[in-house]
């Protein structure tokens, strides 16, 4: 069994998506855990959800980064175990450092809660294995998700190849159009220099089953098996 | 209350709930003087400013002569310290860990002894 613990914050709303959505995984189990008293030991992966920790205030994510949940979290991201942030948990990753960038109001200040498409830019990451170039198609639902970060530190994100996810057209072209809030260099989601944390702004867990209107966030999830079982080349480390 | 939680659970798990929030607390300084820290928070100056950018829009159609406009905020703090640079020190830490993010942020602040009038 691969066991998956769900961060819960204050305003966090998708853990049981989460927990939903896993439970569709063969031999995955999940935990929701609170975030003060989140241990991680025995985990081999944790996932950040969505929602709207502490109402937002001060900047998406920033109140959540000073949870003893994110000292746990980078103990268990330096130790190599799995990590995913979706939606305001990409938000808590990059305000807490464990992956690069911030995330600003969206350039066009409107609340976008649509459909994208994105683009797979890498498959060296656990949860992304075999879906390089894939053109997945998933909700956002965000105020805060244009990515952004300094010139050196996008070009060091993409000559590593640290850009997981790109906002694209259906047929993958990272049109202006097709970028939702106005991210940098069309970035829905990026991962960290060790590859095993990973956040995106789009929902993975919205789009798991065919009744949700899609699944290709099962695409992604169902890599956490092979991940594990060791099935799954090794190719993020 | 105390004698009560021996044969009530609800009162010793309130009473439990007490103790751990008091032994959190930060215990109270004593005769510390007051400070008042006004930290200003903007984004850099190479970060994007949509909010600015339509405020701009609207300041300009206004018919005022606006070539740019930043936003930011302004958060003050009353905060006890042993002195001026200890007051400092911690507004800093206020800056660097929680108010700005250092990737799209900058902040200054200016700090005055007493508290806000």
């Amino acid at each position: 069994m691969t066991r998956v613990a769900i961060l819960r914050y204050p305003g966090t709303w998708s853990e049981r998506d989460f927990q939903h959505a896993l439970s569709l995984v063969p031999s995955v189990e999940s935990d929701i855990l609170w975030h003060e008293d989140a241990r991680l030991d025995g985990y081999d992966a944790a996932v950040v959800p969505g929602g709207f920790t502490y109402g937002d205030y001060v900047r998406a994510g920033a109140i959540a980064k000073i949870s003893p949940a994110t000292r746990e979290l980078r103990r268990f991201a330096d130790a190599g175990k799995l990590v995913l942030g979706s939606c305001n948990g990409f938000q808590i990753l990059c305000e807490a450092g464990l992956l690069p960038g911030a995330l600003l109001r969206n350039s066009g200040l409107e609340f976008r809660c649509d459909w994208v498409h994105m683009r797979v830019e890498s498959d060296r990451t656990p949860w992304t294995a075999g879906l390089r170039g894939a053109v997945l198609r998933m909700p956002i639902a965000h105020g805060e998700g244009c990515w952004t970060a300094s010139d050196e530190m996008l070009a060091d994100v993409e000559s590593n190849g640290q850009v997981i996810f790109r906002y694209t057209d259906e047929r993958g072209g990272a049109t202006p159009a097709a970028n939702p809030n106005g991210s940098l260099a069309s970035v829905a989601g990026v991962c960290n220099e060790g590859r095993n944390v990973v956040g995106l702004m789009p929902h993975p867990e919205r789009c798991s089953e065919a009744l949700l209107g899609g699944t290709d966030g099962y695409r992604v999830l169902a890599n956490l098996a092979p991940a594990m079982a060791g099935t799954a080349p090794a190719v993020y480390r | 209350l105390a004698g009560a939680a021996s044969f009530d659970p609800v009162a010793a798990v309130f009473l439990r709930r007490c103790h751990e929030r008091c032994r959190r607390r930060i215990p109270e300084p004593e005769l510390m003087p007051h400070f008042t820290a006004t930290i200003h928070v903007r984004p850099k100056g190479d970060v994007r400013d949509p909010q600015g950018e339509a405020v701009r829009g609207a300041l300009r159609s206004l018919g005022l002569a606006v070539s740019e406009v930043r936003t930011g905020k302004e958060i003050v703090v009353t905060l006890e310290a042993a002195d001026e640079a200890a007051a400092r020190e911690a507004v800093r830490v206020m800056g660097n860990e929680l108010l700005a993010n250092p990737v799209i942020e900058d902040y200054a602040y200016e700090l005055e002894e007493g508290v806000p009038a």
